[in-house]
Protein backbone atom coordinates (compact mmCIF):
# COMPACT_ATOMS: atom_id res chain seq x y z
CA UNK A 1 0.00 0.00 0.00
CA UNK A 2 1.50 3.02 -0.85
CA UNK A 3 1.55 5.75 2.09
CA UNK A 4 0.43 9.43 1.19
CA UNK A 5 3.83 11.78 0.65
CA UNK A 6 3.88 15.02 2.60
CA UNK A 7 3.79 17.95 0.04
CA UNK A 8 7.27 19.19 -0.56
CA UNK A 9 8.60 22.62 0.60
CA UNK A 10 11.50 24.76 -1.19
CA UNK A 11 12.72 25.50 1.99
CA UNK A 12 13.13 23.56 5.59
CA UNK A 13 14.24 25.26 8.66
CA UNK A 14 16.72 23.89 10.62
CA UNK A 15 15.97 23.27 13.70
CA UNK A 16 18.75 22.18 15.91
CA UNK A 17 21.28 24.68 17.27
CA UNK A 18 24.88 24.59 15.27
CA UNK A 19 28.41 25.42 17.25
CA UNK A 20 28.00 29.02 15.70
CA UNK A 21 24.80 29.47 17.83
CA UNK A 22 26.60 28.28 21.10
CA UNK A 23 29.37 30.40 20.46
CA UNK A 24 27.48 33.47 20.17
CA UNK A 25 24.98 32.61 22.90
CA UNK A 26 28.96 32.11 25.00
CA UNK A 27 30.47 35.57 23.60
CA UNK A 28 27.41 37.22 24.71
CA UNK A 29 27.37 35.77 28.24
CA UNK A 30 31.24 36.75 28.61
CA UNK A 31 30.76 40.13 27.30
CA UNK A 32 28.08 40.33 30.26
CA UNK A 33 30.37 39.25 32.85
CA UNK A 34 32.99 41.78 31.92
CA UNK A 35 30.39 44.86 32.19
CA UNK A 36 29.54 43.06 35.23
CA UNK A 37 33.23 42.67 36.94
CA UNK A 38 34.04 46.06 35.76
CA UNK A 39 31.32 47.73 37.57
CA UNK A 40 32.56 46.29 40.66
CA UNK A 41 34.21 48.13 43.77
CA UNK A 42 38.06 48.22 42.60
CA UNK A 43 38.51 47.03 46.35
CA UNK A 44 36.40 44.22 45.99
CA UNK A 45 37.87 42.94 43.43
CA UNK A 46 41.49 41.57 45.09
CA UNK A 47 42.41 40.48 48.22
CA UNK A 48 45.15 43.24 48.71
CA UNK A 49 44.81 45.00 52.20
CA UNK A 50 45.69 48.74 52.12
CA UNK A 51 47.54 50.19 54.75
CA UNK A 52 46.31 53.84 55.80
CA UNK A 53 48.69 56.02 58.06
CA UNK A 54 47.19 59.52 59.28
CA UNK A 55 47.92 62.04 61.91
CA UNK A 56 45.52 64.93 63.06
CA UNK A 57 43.18 63.52 60.29
CA UNK A 58 45.71 63.95 57.75
CA UNK A 59 46.92 60.61 55.66
CA UNK A 60 50.45 60.73 55.39
CA UNK A 61 50.74 57.44 53.82
CA UNK A 62 49.54 54.23 52.02
CA UNK A 63 50.22 51.55 50.48
CA UNK A 64 49.60 48.07 49.63
CA UNK A 65 50.83 45.49 52.32
CA UNK A 66 50.67 43.28 49.15
CA UNK A 67 53.23 44.91 47.73
CA UNK A 68 55.86 44.81 50.20
CA UNK A 69 58.24 41.98 49.76
CA UNK A 70 60.79 42.48 52.89
CA UNK A 71 61.04 43.74 56.39
CA UNK A 72 60.31 47.55 56.24
CA UNK A 73 60.92 50.51 58.63
CA UNK A 74 58.92 53.57 57.96
CA UNK A 75 59.31 56.59 59.70
CA UNK A 76 56.75 59.47 60.74
CA UNK A 77 58.13 62.12 62.70
CA UNK A 78 58.72 60.13 66.41
CA UNK A 79 56.64 57.29 65.19
CA UNK A 80 58.28 54.57 63.45
CA UNK A 81 56.19 51.51 61.91
CA UNK A 82 57.22 48.28 61.04
CA UNK A 83 55.90 46.19 57.82
CA UNK A 84 56.72 42.80 57.52
CA UNK A 85 55.20 39.70 56.04
CA UNK A 86 51.67 41.51 55.15
CA UNK A 87 50.78 42.65 58.98
CA UNK A 88 52.12 45.78 60.24
CA UNK A 89 53.32 47.51 63.86
CA UNK A 90 54.33 50.26 65.86
CA UNK A 91 57.61 49.94 67.01
CA UNK A 92 58.81 52.91 68.58
CA UNK A 93 55.96 55.66 69.49
CA UNK A 94 56.45 59.03 71.51
CA UNK A 95 53.68 58.78 73.54
CA UNK A 96 53.56 58.07 77.46
CA UNK A 97 51.78 55.01 77.71
CA UNK A 98 52.74 52.99 74.56
CA UNK A 99 49.59 51.86 74.46
CA UNK A 100 49.79 51.64 70.53
CA UNK A 101 53.30 50.09 70.77
CA UNK A 102 51.78 47.26 72.72
CA UNK A 103 49.19 46.73 70.32
CA UNK A 104 51.09 44.65 68.51
CA UNK A 105 50.91 43.30 64.90
CA UNK A 106 47.69 43.94 62.74
CA UNK A 107 47.57 42.22 59.43
CA UNK A 108 43.17 41.68 58.64
CA UNK A 109 40.90 44.92 56.81
CA UNK A 110 39.19 46.42 59.37
CA UNK A 111 41.93 46.65 61.89
CA UNK A 112 43.82 49.48 63.21
CA UNK A 113 46.34 50.57 65.78
CA UNK A 114 45.27 54.24 66.96
CA UNK A 115 47.89 56.45 69.40
CA UNK A 116 45.08 58.93 71.04
CA UNK A 117 47.56 61.60 72.99
CA UNK A 118 49.44 61.37 69.61
CA UNK A 119 46.45 61.38 66.87
CA UNK A 120 48.20 58.64 65.08
CA UNK A 121 46.30 56.07 62.81
CA UNK A 122 47.48 52.78 61.09
CA UNK A 123 44.42 51.75 59.23
CA UNK A 124 43.79 48.52 57.23
CA UNK A 125 41.52 48.33 54.37
CA UNK A 126 40.15 45.52 52.00
CA UNK A 127 37.60 43.70 50.77
CA UNK A 128 35.80 40.85 52.64
CA UNK A 129 38.06 38.66 51.47
CA UNK A 130 40.76 40.34 53.57
CA UNK A 131 38.71 40.63 56.82
CA UNK A 132 38.52 38.43 59.69
CA UNK A 133 36.72 35.78 58.60
CA UNK A 134 35.24 34.78 62.13
CA UNK A 135 33.81 38.27 63.00
CA UNK A 136 32.50 41.91 61.85
CA UNK A 137 33.70 44.22 64.84
CA UNK A 138 34.98 43.84 68.64
CA UNK A 139 33.13 44.85 70.93
CA UNK A 140 36.33 46.10 73.85
CA UNK B 1 19.34 30.46 15.76
CA UNK B 2 17.17 33.88 15.91
CA UNK B 3 15.68 32.51 19.39
CA UNK B 4 19.31 31.40 20.70
CA UNK B 5 20.06 35.43 20.25
CA UNK B 6 17.57 36.26 21.72
CA UNK B 7 17.77 34.41 24.26
CA UNK B 8 21.46 35.84 24.73
CA UNK B 9 20.78 39.06 24.83
CA UNK B 10 17.86 38.47 27.17
CA UNK B 11 20.59 37.26 29.53
CA UNK B 12 23.08 39.71 28.93
CA UNK B 13 20.70 42.62 29.78
CA UNK B 14 19.62 40.97 33.01
CA UNK B 15 23.29 39.91 33.85
CA UNK B 16 25.05 43.38 33.26
CA UNK B 17 22.09 45.23 34.99
CA UNK B 18 22.09 43.39 38.24
CA UNK B 19 24.36 45.98 39.50
CA UNK B 20 22.21 48.81 38.27
CA UNK B 21 19.17 47.63 40.63
CA UNK B 22 19.35 49.36 44.37
CA UNK B 23 21.62 46.99 46.69
CA UNK B 24 23.61 47.33 49.04
CA UNK B 25 27.78 47.28 47.99
CA UNK B 26 29.76 44.39 49.24
CA UNK B 27 32.48 45.94 50.90
CA UNK B 28 30.91 49.59 52.11
CA UNK B 29 32.86 52.52 52.53
CA UNK B 30 34.41 53.19 56.21
CA UNK B 31 36.72 55.70 57.46
CA UNK B 32 38.60 55.82 61.29
CA UNK B 33 39.07 59.20 63.07
CA UNK B 34 39.67 60.23 66.46
CA UNK B 35 36.93 62.07 68.58
CA UNK B 36 35.75 61.99 72.19
CA UNK B 37 39.20 61.37 73.22
CA UNK B 38 38.85 57.20 71.43
CA UNK B 39 38.92 56.08 68.26
CA UNK B 40 35.92 56.23 66.21
CA UNK B 41 35.24 53.31 63.20
CA UNK B 42 32.47 53.23 61.25
CA UNK B 43 31.40 51.31 57.96
CA UNK B 44 28.51 51.45 55.70
CA UNK B 45 26.72 49.93 53.07
CA UNK B 46 24.90 51.98 50.99
CA UNK B 47 23.36 51.78 47.47
CA UNK B 48 26.48 53.53 46.21
CA UNK B 49 29.65 54.46 46.91
CA UNK B 50 28.38 58.32 46.61
CA UNK B 51 25.53 57.32 49.38
CA UNK B 52 27.94 55.28 51.73
CA UNK B 53 30.42 58.86 51.56
CA UNK B 54 26.95 61.17 52.44
CA UNK B 55 26.21 59.16 55.21
CA UNK B 56 29.96 58.97 56.49
CA UNK B 57 29.98 62.98 56.16
CA UNK B 58 26.50 62.87 58.25
CA UNK B 59 27.67 60.52 60.97
CA UNK B 60 31.15 62.79 61.59
CA UNK B 61 28.88 65.73 61.62
CA UNK B 62 26.99 64.63 64.09
CA UNK B 63 29.62 62.82 66.30
CA UNK B 64 31.99 66.14 65.89
CA UNK B 65 28.63 68.12 67.15
CA UNK B 66 28.65 66.23 69.79
CA UNK B 67 32.03 66.05 71.12
CA UNK B 68 31.93 70.04 70.82
CA UNK B 69 28.80 69.98 73.19
CA UNK B 70 29.62 67.33 75.44
CA UNK B 71 33.08 67.36 76.31
CA UNK B 72 34.32 68.39 79.03
CA UNK B 73 37.94 69.24 77.43
CA UNK B 74 36.55 71.38 74.88
CA UNK B 75 36.36 75.26 76.32
CA UNK B 76 33.55 76.04 73.55
CA UNK B 77 31.04 73.31 74.91
CA UNK B 78 28.17 73.58 77.56
CA UNK B 79 29.36 71.65 79.80
CA UNK B 80 32.66 73.28 80.55
CA UNK B 81 30.50 76.32 80.69
CA UNK B 82 28.58 74.50 83.25
CA UNK B 83 31.66 73.85 84.90
CA UNK B 84 33.28 77.09 85.11
CA UNK B 85 29.96 78.48 86.39
CA UNK B 86 30.95 78.46 89.77
CA UNK B 87 27.62 77.93 91.05
CA UNK B 88 25.86 80.67 88.72
CA UNK B 89 23.00 79.11 85.91
CA UNK B 90 24.22 78.12 82.91
CA UNK B 91 21.51 78.18 79.62
CA UNK B 92 21.66 74.89 78.29
CA UNK B 93 19.38 73.54 75.29
CA UNK B 94 17.08 71.23 75.85
CA UNK B 95 19.48 68.10 74.55
CA UNK B 96 22.45 68.45 76.84
CA UNK B 97 19.32 68.94 80.03
CA UNK B 98 17.69 65.66 78.51
CA UNK B 99 21.32 63.91 78.44
CA UNK B 100 21.95 65.27 82.05
CA UNK B 101 18.72 64.21 83.69
CA UNK B 102 18.87 60.86 81.87
CA UNK B 103 22.68 60.94 83.57
CA UNK B 104 20.98 61.72 86.62
CA UNK B 105 18.24 59.16 86.77
CA UNK B 106 20.30 56.22 85.95
CA UNK B 107 22.45 56.91 88.27
CA UNK B 108 19.53 56.97 90.78
CA UNK B 109 18.93 53.44 89.32
CA UNK B 110 21.95 51.98 89.77
CA UNK B 111 21.92 53.15 93.85
CA UNK B 112 25.01 55.99 93.21
CA UNK B 113 27.52 53.27 91.22
CA UNK B 114 27.70 55.86 87.76
CA UNK B 115 27.84 59.33 88.76
CA UNK B 116 28.00 62.54 86.15
CA UNK B 117 29.85 64.50 88.68
CA UNK B 118 33.15 62.28 89.56
CA UNK B 119 35.11 64.63 87.38
CA UNK B 120 37.22 66.05 90.17
CA UNK B 121 37.91 62.22 91.04
CA UNK B 122 38.91 61.50 87.65
CA UNK B 123 41.35 64.76 87.00
CA UNK B 124 42.98 63.76 90.44
CA UNK B 125 43.82 59.89 89.12
CA UNK B 126 44.68 61.59 85.83
CA UNK B 127 43.85 58.50 84.00
CA UNK B 128 44.14 59.86 80.64
CA UNK B 129 47.15 62.21 81.27
CA UNK B 130 50.93 61.61 80.52
CA UNK B 131 51.33 61.10 84.53
CA UNK B 132 48.72 59.03 85.90
CA UNK B 133 49.37 58.57 90.16
CA UNK B 134 47.43 57.32 93.13
CA UNK B 135 45.86 59.98 95.31
CA UNK B 136 46.02 59.79 98.58
CA UNK B 137 42.60 59.03 100.52
CA UNK B 138 42.75 62.30 102.54
CA UNK B 139 42.57 64.10 98.82
CA UNK B 140 39.93 61.37 97.95
CA UNK B 141 37.86 62.43 101.09
CA UNK B 142 37.92 65.65 100.36
CA UNK B 143 37.28 66.15 96.60
CA UNK B 144 34.41 63.34 97.25
CA UNK B 145 32.36 66.48 98.89
CA UNK B 146 32.37 67.74 95.34
CA UNK B 147 30.80 64.32 94.14
CA UNK B 148 26.90 63.57 93.70
CA UNK B 149 24.36 64.11 90.87
CA UNK B 150 21.43 64.92 92.66
CA UNK B 151 22.66 68.06 93.98
CA UNK B 152 22.58 69.13 89.94
CA UNK B 153 19.99 71.85 89.72
CA UNK B 154 17.89 71.77 86.78
CA UNK B 155 16.37 75.50 86.07
CA UNK B 156 13.40 76.58 83.15
CA UNK B 157 16.80 75.93 80.37
CA UNK B 158 18.87 76.40 83.22
CA UNK B 159 21.54 73.95 84.80
CA UNK B 160 23.38 74.89 88.33
CA UNK B 161 26.48 73.17 89.61
CA UNK B 162 27.92 74.49 93.32
CA UNK B 163 31.32 76.22 93.28
CA UNK B 164 33.65 72.68 92.95
CA UNK B 165 31.42 70.35 91.67
CA UNK B 166 31.98 69.36 87.52
CA UNK B 167 30.07 67.27 84.98
CA UNK B 168 31.93 64.55 83.28
CA UNK B 169 29.50 62.77 80.81
CA UNK B 170 32.41 60.45 79.71
CA UNK B 171 30.08 57.51 81.18
CA UNK B 172 27.66 57.66 79.03
CA UNK B 173 28.41 60.10 75.94
CA UNK B 174 29.96 57.56 73.65
CA UNK B 175 26.69 55.66 73.97
CA UNK B 176 24.48 58.63 73.26
CA UNK B 177 26.46 59.19 70.01
CA UNK B 178 25.28 55.91 69.19
CA UNK B 179 21.71 56.48 69.76
CA UNK B 180 22.14 59.13 67.60
CA UNK B 181 23.81 57.69 64.83
CA UNK B 182 21.05 55.08 64.67
CA UNK B 183 18.77 57.96 63.44
CA UNK B 184 21.48 59.84 61.58
CA UNK B 185 21.97 56.36 59.33
CA UNK B 186 18.48 55.49 59.25
CA UNK B 187 17.77 59.23 57.90
CA UNK B 188 20.99 58.50 55.45
CA UNK B 189 18.70 55.49 54.31
CA UNK B 190 21.57 53.34 54.94
CA UNK B 191 20.16 50.25 56.01
CA UNK B 192 23.35 48.58 56.73
CA UNK B 193 26.18 49.67 59.06
CA UNK B 194 28.39 48.73 61.85
CA UNK B 195 30.38 51.58 63.95
CA UNK B 196 32.97 51.06 67.09
CA UNK B 197 32.98 54.31 69.08
CA UNK B 198 35.43 53.87 71.48
CA UNK B 199 35.05 49.96 71.58
CA UNK B 200 30.92 50.82 72.13
CA UNK B 201 29.49 48.74 69.36
CA UNK B 202 26.16 49.42 67.62
CA UNK B 203 25.19 47.48 64.48
CA UNK B 204 22.73 48.94 62.26
CA UNK B 205 20.03 46.41 60.79
CA UNK B 206 21.52 43.27 59.02
CA UNK B 207 24.70 42.55 57.18
CA UNK B 208 24.25 43.39 53.33
CA UNK B 209 23.10 39.90 52.84
CA UNK B 210 20.94 39.72 55.16
CA UNK B 211 22.57 37.55 57.99
CA UNK B 212 23.40 38.83 61.30
CA UNK B 213 26.34 40.87 62.69
CA UNK B 214 29.15 39.04 64.43
CA UNK B 215 30.60 40.92 67.35
CA UNK B 216 33.60 39.69 69.06
CA UNK B 217 33.78 39.88 72.66
CA UNK B 218 37.28 40.92 73.84
CA UNK B 219 38.86 38.69 76.25
CA UNK B 220 39.57 41.16 79.58
CA UNK B 221 42.32 38.88 80.27
CA UNK B 222 44.09 38.47 76.91
CA UNK B 223 43.59 42.09 74.61
CA UNK B 224 43.39 41.78 71.03
CA UNK B 225 41.75 37.64 71.76
CA UNK B 226 38.22 37.32 71.87
CA UNK B 227 36.26 34.66 74.19
CA UNK B 228 33.20 34.39 72.08
CA UNK B 229 30.77 35.85 69.47
CA UNK B 230 27.80 37.44 69.68
CA UNK B 231 25.31 37.07 66.10
CA UNK B 232 22.93 40.21 66.81
CA UNK B 233 21.18 43.01 64.53
CA UNK B 234 20.25 46.35 65.37
CA UNK B 235 22.32 46.05 68.81
CA UNK B 236 24.22 47.98 70.90
CA UNK B 237 27.03 46.36 72.67
CA UNK B 238 28.97 48.24 75.31
CA UNK B 239 32.15 46.79 77.54
CA UNK B 240 33.13 48.50 80.59
CA UNK B 241 36.53 46.60 81.65
CA UNK B 242 39.61 47.52 83.81
CA UNK B 243 41.95 46.27 80.99
CA UNK B 244 40.98 49.26 79.22
CA UNK B 245 42.59 52.15 80.61
CA UNK B 246 45.06 51.26 83.41
CA UNK B 247 48.17 52.32 85.17
CA UNK B 248 50.70 50.56 87.17
CA UNK B 249 52.42 51.84 90.28
CA UNK B 250 54.28 49.39 92.50
CA UNK B 251 52.92 46.22 91.81
CA UNK B 252 49.52 47.52 91.63
CA UNK B 253 47.55 48.05 88.68
CA UNK B 254 45.03 50.85 89.06
CA UNK B 255 42.26 51.01 85.85
CA UNK B 256 40.12 54.24 85.08
CA UNK B 257 36.47 53.06 86.53
CA UNK B 258 36.05 54.63 89.69
CA UNK B 259 33.12 53.66 92.23
CA UNK B 260 31.63 57.16 93.14
CA UNK B 261 30.99 56.51 96.64
CA UNK B 262 34.74 56.41 98.02
CA UNK B 263 36.75 57.72 95.01
CA UNK B 264 38.75 54.63 94.64
CA UNK B 265 39.11 52.03 91.82
CA UNK B 266 36.20 49.51 92.00
CA UNK B 267 37.48 46.50 93.14
CA UNK B 268 34.08 44.48 93.18
CA UNK B 269 35.35 40.73 91.44
CA UNK B 270 34.58 41.78 87.71
CA UNK B 271 37.19 42.32 85.26
CA UNK B 272 34.95 43.26 82.31
CA UNK B 273 31.07 43.85 82.24
CA UNK B 274 29.29 43.97 78.12
CA UNK B 275 25.67 45.00 78.26
CA UNK B 276 23.46 43.91 75.14
CA UNK B 277 20.62 46.20 74.41
CA UNK B 278 18.38 48.74 72.64
CA UNK B 279 19.76 51.74 73.86
CA UNK B 280 23.52 52.95 73.24
CA UNK B 281 22.62 55.59 76.94
CA UNK B 282 21.37 53.00 78.81
CA UNK B 283 24.40 50.18 77.56
CA UNK B 284 26.91 52.86 78.30
CA UNK B 285 25.43 54.29 81.61
CA UNK B 286 24.77 50.39 82.78
CA UNK B 287 27.89 48.73 81.61
CA UNK B 288 30.13 50.93 84.04
CA UNK B 289 27.72 50.92 87.08
CA UNK B 290 27.40 47.25 86.90
CA UNK B 291 30.81 47.25 86.99
CA UNK B 292 31.22 48.97 89.86
CA UNK B 293 28.49 46.99 91.56
CA UNK B 294 30.41 43.93 91.37
CA UNK B 295 28.75 40.22 90.62
CA UNK B 296 25.70 39.91 92.91
CA UNK B 297 24.52 43.54 92.99
CA UNK B 298 24.91 43.29 88.93
CA UNK B 299 23.09 39.73 88.44
CA UNK B 300 20.18 41.37 91.11
CA UNK B 301 19.91 44.71 88.90
CA UNK B 302 19.20 42.74 85.80
CA UNK B 303 16.51 40.76 87.35
CA UNK B 304 14.79 43.61 88.71
CA UNK B 305 15.18 46.35 86.49
CA UNK B 306 11.91 47.77 84.45
CA UNK B 307 14.04 47.82 81.08
CA UNK B 308 14.82 44.66 79.75
CA UNK B 309 19.06 44.03 78.49
CA UNK B 310 21.10 41.38 78.10
CA UNK B 311 24.50 40.98 79.90
CA UNK B 312 27.78 39.04 80.21
CA UNK B 313 29.80 39.26 83.40
CA UNK B 314 33.88 37.85 83.53
CA UNK B 315 34.94 37.31 87.11
CA UNK B 316 38.49 37.22 88.09
CA UNK B 317 38.07 33.57 88.84
CA UNK B 318 37.08 32.82 84.93
CA UNK B 319 33.39 32.52 84.99
CA UNK B 320 31.44 34.07 82.87
CA UNK B 321 28.35 34.55 83.40
CA UNK B 322 25.73 35.36 80.41
CA UNK B 323 21.58 36.38 80.59
CA UNK B 324 19.33 34.38 79.72
CA UNK B 325 18.20 36.24 76.34
CA UNK B 326 22.11 35.65 74.72
CA UNK B 327 21.61 31.62 74.70
CA UNK B 328 20.31 31.64 70.89
CA UNK B 329 22.86 34.45 69.50
CA UNK B 330 26.26 34.11 71.67
CA UNK B 331 28.53 31.54 70.43
CA UNK B 332 31.83 30.80 72.82
CA UNK B 333 34.80 31.29 71.27
CA UNK B 334 37.93 28.07 72.51
CA UNK B 335 41.13 30.59 74.45
CA UNK B 336 43.76 30.09 76.56
CA UNK B 337 41.71 30.95 79.90
CA UNK B 338 39.31 28.28 79.12
CA UNK B 339 36.64 29.98 80.39
CA UNK B 340 33.13 28.93 82.35
CA UNK B 341 30.34 29.56 80.81
CA UNK B 342 26.88 30.30 82.57
CA UNK B 343 23.70 31.39 81.25
CA UNK B 344 21.88 33.22 84.52
CA UNK B 345 17.94 33.33 84.26
CA UNK B 346 15.43 35.58 85.93
CA UNK B 347 13.64 32.74 87.88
Amino acid sequence: MNTPSLPKTEYTPRLRPTIWDGLIVLAVLALAGILLFSMLPENSRDDAVLCTISQNGETVDSFSLKGIDHAQRRTYGDFVVLIEDQQVCIEHAPCANQNCVHTGWIRSAGQSIVCLPERFIVELSGSSKTQNPDFDIIVK
Amino acid sequence: MKKWFLFSLVMAAFLSGCSDTPAQSESGSSTTYIAMNTEMKLTVFGENSDAEQQALANAVAEINRLDALLSRHNEDSTISAINRSNGAPVNADEEVMDLLKAGVQYSKDTGGALDITVAPIMDAWNFTGEHPRVPSQEELDQLLAHVGNDRIVFGNGTVTLEQGMAIDLGGIAKGYASDRLSHVLEESDIKSAMVSLGGNVYVHGRKPDGSLWRIAVEDPNNSGSYFGILHVADQFAITSGGYQRYFEKNGTTYYHIIDPKTGDVARNGLVSVTIVCNNGTMGDALSTALFVMGYDAAVDFWKHYEIDFDMILVDDTGHIYLTEGLKDCFEPYPTEQNYEYTFLTKN
